[in-house]
């Protein structure tokens, strides 16, 4: 026979008809100590707890009147039915009404204890002693097996290396642990002495918190000569202790923060410091070199070297000047000089004498020239007519067979001039014909 | 105690001191001299204060009765495995 497989869903389903069928579940009532009430929205959930056995059951109180004060530890008795989530598989009541029945009968006393105490003033101000910045030695009193001395060692060394720890162990529950608490704050307070002491524990339940709100443990803290940390729990756990001691610490890790805050702190001042002052004096040097240049520079400009040097620059330049504007004084002298020495030569009788000799003498050899010239001119015109004259000389003429026939001393050059019986003269070359004219004829045929 | 207190106040002093020099330097009115006077007085209380932190090396003592006897034992070198077994 093959067995029936069921879903998850089956079962829880079947289980919610099962609760949900069962009369005896629906409207009952309740009796227990509220564990942990937590609002969300405006539904209440809490656990409540049995009285006397280690038993609890997840409640749920929808649509909550925010009015009524439940709170962790308080003893109520509620009013509601059973049932069962089948998403998750679990069983709640689900509250319909609360009723307070006082308070839990530890709270009640605890109550009463935190008075008294108050009262004696234990928890004044007043006496709280300083917690030391800088220990060095750190007294710890919990259970050597429990989260919270790791937590705070853990805390310690992370932050800062150079402190010594000494951990006294001790039970943190149970009926001997308020004792052993407090042999453990003796203890560093006569035989190992420390700067400053934590005591603690982790988080836990209500009860289990109780040797840290017993009054023989939070008297031994108001008598301790050193200063004490409480350190027990959570944040929203509060004992006893935490008012009796000198400084709460929220949390054992919180504990180590605030024993080696400071000096954490301090490494990193230190360090911040050193650089910063670095960083001053090198910024503080470099400006005084940079100061000192600019005067040495400045002392070079006016040393009596470079005065020197720059004054023989001037005599230079004034020297050059000097000569300059000279020269040019004496160049335009100079010229003054020259031009009167033209004017002045120019007046010179023995130049001007000079000057009219040679102009004398240019113009007689001028004279002379052109004499000369007009000489030889007429020397050649001579030569000329008298060659001339050589070559028309008729007797050279007559020389040749011609001759010359003049009559009353006149030249006969036409027949016209003779008539018949004129006596004639013929010249020849070597002597005279007289005759007589027989005859003339015009015209030069024969 | 005693010398610890003193050592302690000490501490604070030198630091209160080393605050005013590296703001004094930071201002930078001073003559070089002053300057270097500080910066030197500064180095050697950050030297100190170094000094004074750094003069307890880490030490873990676990103090336990056992048989009626306080026992110290040094657990600084394994420091979990003297705490025992995490709960």
């Amino acid at each position: 026979m093959a067995k029936k497989e069921w879903s998850v869903y089956e079962l829880t389903s079947y289980l919610r008809k099962k609760v949900e069928m069962d009369v005896l579940l629906k409207n009952i009532y309740l009796k227990g100590e509220v564990i942990r009430p937590t609002l969300s929205g405006d539904h209440l959930y809490f656990e409540l707890k049995d009285l006397e056995y280690d038993a609890k059951v997840k409640c749920v109180y929808f649509w909550f009147d925010k009015r009524i004060e439940v709170r962790h530890g308080s003893k109520v008795l509620i009013k509601g039915s059973v049932i069962f989530y089948e998403k998750e598989g679990i069983i709640e009541i689900k509250v319909n009404e609360i009723t307070d029945i006082g308070l839990g009968e530890l709270f009640v006393k605890l109550k009463q204890l935190e008075e008294k105490l108050r009262q004696e003033g234990l928890f004044d101000q007043k006496h709280k002693k300083e917690i030391p910045q800088y220990p060095k030695r750190i007294g710890i009193v919990t259970s050597k097996n429990g989260a919270a001395v790791r937590d705070i060692i853990n805390t310690i060394y992370s932050k800062f290396e150079n402190v010594e720890v000494y951990i006294f162990n001790c039970s943190v529950q149970g009926q001997s642990a308020p004792f052993e608490i407090c042999e453990g704050i003796e203890y560093f307070n006569k035989v190992l002495p420390v700067e400053v002491i934590i005591v603690g524990r982790g988080g836990g339940a209500f009860e289990d918190l109780m040797a840290f709100n017993d009054e023989m443990v939070v008297r031994k803290i108001f008598e301790s000569e050193i200063p004490v940390i409480s350190a027990v729990g959570h944040e929203r756990d509060y004992v006893l202790t935490d008012f009796v001691a000198d400084l709460r610490a929220i949390t054992p890790t919180n504990a180590g923060e605030i024993v080696v805050g400071f000096q954490n702190r301090a490494l990193e001042m230190l360090d911040e410091y050193q650089k910063r002052m670095k960083r001053a004096i090198l910024k503080k040097i470099e400006s005084d070199a940079e100061n000192l240049k600019h005067k040495i520079y400045r002392l070079y400009q006016n040393s009596p070297s470079s005065k020197v040097i720059k004054l023989a620059q001037d005599v230079n330049l004034l020297s050059g000047r000097l000569a300059f504007s000279i020269n040019k004084k004496l160049h335009s002298v100079s010229t003054i000089l020259k031009i009167l020495e033209k004017r002045l030569s120019d007046v010179n009788p023995y130049i001007r004498f000079t000057r009219a000799k040679n102009h004398y003498e240019m113009l007689c050899k001028r004279l002379h020239t052109a004499f000369e010239d007009f000489r030889k001119r007429k020397e050649f015109e001579l030569q000329l007519k008298l060659e001339k004259l050589i070559a028309l000389n008729p007797l050279n003429i007559l020389k040749r067979g011609y001759s010359v026939t003049i009559h009353n001393s006149e030249l006969i050059t036409s027949v016209k001039q003779i008539k018949v019986d004129d006596e004639i003269v013929t010249r020849l070359s070597d002597g005279f014909i007289r005759s007589k004219v027989l005859g003339v004829q015009e015209g030069v045929d024969e | 105690m005693c010398g610890d207190a003193q050592n302690n106040i000490k501490f604070e002093d030198a630091m209160k001191r080393l605050e005013e020099i590296v703001k004094s330097l930071e201002e930078g009115n001073l003559s070089l001299d002053e300057a270097i006077d500080l910066y030197e007085e500064g180095i050697r209380l950050s030297k100190l204060c170094n000094e004074i932190l750094r003069s307890v090396e880490k030490r873990v003592v676990l103090i336990e009765k056992l048989n009626g006897e306080y026992v110290e034992d040094d657990i600084t070198n394994d420091i979990y495995g003297g705490l025992g077994q995490k709960e």
